[in-house]
């Protein structure tokens, strides 16, 4: 198994911040 | 000991999700849960479908194997710290100043909307500037001005926008703008008094596309004005998200938008955005619905354009549910219990006076949840009902090992589909990770 996650002490990225990445304004919830 | 004879006490996490990366012989396994995700040779996937893995002790020190009581215990964890971060959220707060629109789009998810004709007041501003600053006051916030377009020619629109503008600023509250774009070059200036926060315009494909798809009223094209108003924007330090709502009429010029931003140096600057907007039925069947992708469809054509122009991905990065997220930042999100921000992070406020959960419900009769002028009232009920939706509250979640990436969608669009607001709307979870995690990490090559 070869895994995907960098070893790095970073702080825990939100479920928020990632939709904000989708879609900073809208379209990002209702599609 | 096998995976076999240990399942008494250790079992396959059932937020594990596997698939085959597209293009490749390896697979990916993933837990949002435990924030692991792992490529695998066929052999080693094939042993865990079989359930006949030998060496447990990987998968257990990754959290894909594990304690029943202990899942229990992370989820319930994961979910406190869910709500936390929910209540520390900046709110966005839609206004609406009227539905009216310069454009006729063919695809207008508003035209069956019935319109109330009475002016947007300065009474009504005011209201709402009073409502929010009081219903809000412990939150950051920022508001965003949605249509219709909001940005409209003319005398009744430009004083009422400026006066939002300036009231915003005032109380230093940024503001967006969801615009067509086609006025923005003449509003530059009045946006210029408030802190933009980002503008957001429309583009459907090249100058031939775009004309045939988003025109005025009177059939006039609208290309050129809306890239004079996204210059203009730029060039005032505007941020600028560039939407492209895409079905298989326009898809196919996409590559050649892409090349045109980045002639236009568009791409180059930091200040600039964009984002791909999917054509669908939010709440009403439209007339030629064949030309429609569904997520998934709409993801294997984007898969295919990047495979045919590697340029695209200047331009556009697409999500992949959360390939992108874990390629960027080297980790995967917090597992998301929720995906719709209605009544929540978000809230819709028209020119009406009434008070509505989110883009998608907001001048849908019916969906208020309230009032801020003339009267000021909540509809406790209904607002408490939008509130506990996720995938907690969800039955159709409780049984899905996609929870937490899907975080079951859109309350709207479920809604409309099954009459319940407590029911989900899937995302396409395994596919997309099945292009994303090829796209981003190489075709998954170990």
């Amino acid at each position: 198994m070869n895994t995907l996650i960098r070893q790095k002490s970073a702080e825990n990225h939100t479920a928020a911040q990632c939709c904000a990445k989708i879609s900073s304004i809208i379209a990002g919830c209702h599609d | 000991m096998g995976v076999k004879g240990d399942l008494l006490m250790h079992r396959f996490s059932r937020y594990n999700i596997m698939g085959k990366i597209r293009d490749s012989e390896n697979y990916f396994l993933m837990n949002p849960l435990t924030k692991s995700a792992d490529i695998l040779a066929p052999d080693k996937a094939q042993e865990i479908i079989n359930k006949t893995y030998a060496d447990t002790d990987e998968l257990s020190a990754k959290g894909y194997i594990l304690d029943q009581a202990e899942e229990e215990r992370l989820y319930k964890l994961r979910y406190l710290d869910f709500l936390e971060e929910r209540d520390s959220n900046e709110v966005q707060i839609f206004f609406v100043p009227w539905y009216e629109c310069n454009f006729s789009c063919s695809y207008c998810y508003q035209e069956g909307y019935s319109r109330e004709h009475k002016p947007l007041t300065e009474e009504v501003i005011n209201a709402f500037f009073d409502y929010i600053t009081r219903e809000f006051a412990d939150k950051k916030k920022y508001i965003t001005l949605f249509g219709g377009e909001p940005l409209l020619a003319g005398s009744g629109a430009r004083p009422r926008i400026q006066q939002i503008v300036t009231q915003a600023a005032e109380r230093g509250i940024a503001i967006a703008i969801v615009t067509n774009g086609y006025n923005l070059y003449d509003y530059l200036e009045v946006l210029s008094r408030g802190v933009i926060r980002e503008i957001q315009v429309t583009l459907d494909g090249t100058r031939p596309k775009h004309d045939g798809r988003r025109f005025l009223k009177n059939g006039a094209p609208t290309f050129d004005r809306i890239v004079a108003g996204i210059d203009g924007a730029l060039e005032r330090h505007f941020p600028v998200n560039l939407r492209m709502v895409v079905d298989r009429d326009n898809i196919d010029d996409l590559p050649g938008l892409a090349a045109f931003a980045i002639d236009r140096g568009w791409t180059k600057n930091p200040l600039f955005k964009t984002q791909i907007g999917r054509n669908y039925e939010l709440h009403r069947c439209q007339a030629d619905n064949k030309r429609l992708f569904d997520r998934a469809g709409l993801y294997e054509k984007l898969y295919r354009i990047i495979q045919e122009h590697p340029h695209f991905l200047e331009f556009h990065r697409p999500s992949f549910s959360v390939s992108r997220f874990l390629f960027d930042n080297g980790e995967l999100p917090l597992p998301l219990f929720d995906s719709c921000p209605g009544c929540k992070s978000e809230w819709a406020f028209d020119y009406t006076g009434r008070i509505y959960p989110c883009t998608a419900t907001v001048g849908k009769e019916g969906e208020e949840v309230g009032s801020f002028y003339p009267e000021v009232y909540k509809r406790d009920d209904i607002i408490r009902e939008w509130e506990s939706r996720d995938v907690t509250s969800i039955p159709e979640c409780a049984g899905c090992g996609m929870q937490l990436v899907c975080g079951g969608g859109c309350g709207s669009v479920a809604k409309n589909r099954t009459g319940k607001l407590h029911s989900p709307d899937c995302r396409p979870v395994q596919p997309l990770l099945e292009m994303g995690i090829s796209l981003y990490f190489n075709k998954g090559k170990i």
